[in-house]
């Protein structure tokens, strides 16, 4: 059997979204999904190239700690949420996570630990990992018999 | 309410496909004024919206969070752009004015300070000399 989309009319598509909008509001504040640990990873790869984007709002560059073993990917780091000026016991609300933290991922291909860069912005960790030679595609020719 | 909503959606029609999430937020007050710390990671100083209008507080932040890499391919994903967006009534009791706001490492730290006639005032007790 074939199903075909109809293209959705306006009216429909504002609905879905208010729909989805609530079923989002019932899941609570935050967006990433830290059900794996925190922090919240994504991980991207290339025909060159491993890149892992982790969540570290508030995290200065130098309380990250991240070291490579083998094929697996460990970030250490310390988390402090309290601003200048104010007292632990003052908080109406607090959601933001604070602490140490520490998180292991195992890459999905071979790095040169060598040649691996890290750089902070926004709150986010970017770490760009060139695939080792042997994990990088090999054309390999087909020939007639 | 309808107010509110046609304010807030500056970004949401810049952005009308990102998914509209809230942002984790820590409140605390001190004698001069409310202090808000929110998670934005992945939103630059130029995505995000911070507006007081009539008592009612809208934060709003684009997050981009691919990485500026040519023929990346997603492995695993746990978070992905996003418009975060989150309203706070704050009432009246906030001086507008002075409201100070910084991102830093993805983080938005405002300073909400009282209007004089919302703080705290110590009264003094007189007594009566006979």
């Amino acid at each position: 059997m074939v199903f075909y989309r109809l293209p959705e009319s306006a009216i429909f598509r504002n609905l879905r979204e208010q729909v989805d909008q609530l079923f989002r509001d019932f899941e609570g504040p935050r967006f990433a999904d830290e059900s794996a640990g925190f922090p919240a990873m994504n991980v991207h790869s290339s025909a060159e190239e491993v890149v892992v984007v982790a969540e570290v709002p508030g995290v200065a560059p130098a309380d990250l700690d991240l070291s490579l073993t083998g094929d697996t990917l460990t970030l250490r780091g310390k988390r402090n949420t309290l601003p200048k000026g104010v007292e632990e016991s003052w908080y109406h609300r607090r959601e933001r996570r604070t602490g140490d933290f520490v998180r292991m991922i195992t890459l999905p291909d071979r790095v040169d630990a060598g040649r691996i860069q890290a750089e902070c912005r926004d709150g986010l960790l970017v770490v760009r990992m060139p695939k080792a030679p042997e994990s990088r595609p090999r054309q390999i020719p087909v020939q007639a018999s | 309410m309808a107010q509110n909503e046609r304010n807030a959606t500056d970004l949401r029609t810049a952005e009308p496909r990102l998914p509209v999430y809230p942002m984790a937020v820590d409140l605390y007050e001190t004698a001069d004024g409310l202090v808000l710390m929110a998670d934005l990671p992945g939103v630059r100083r130029s995505d995000l919206n911070v507006r007081l209008d009539q008592g009612v507080l809208t934060l709003e932040g684009v997050a981009r969070t691919e990485p500026e890499a040519p023929g990346q391919t997603p492995v695993a994903l746990e978070f992905r752009d996003a418009l975060y967006r989150r309203t706070f009534t704050v009432g009246s009791g906030i001086d507008p004015s002075r409201i100070d706001a910084s991102l830093q490492h993805g983080v938005l730290t405002l300073r909400l300070p009282k209007a004089e006639a919302a703080k705290t005032r110590k009264i003094e007790i007189r007594t009566e000399k006979n």
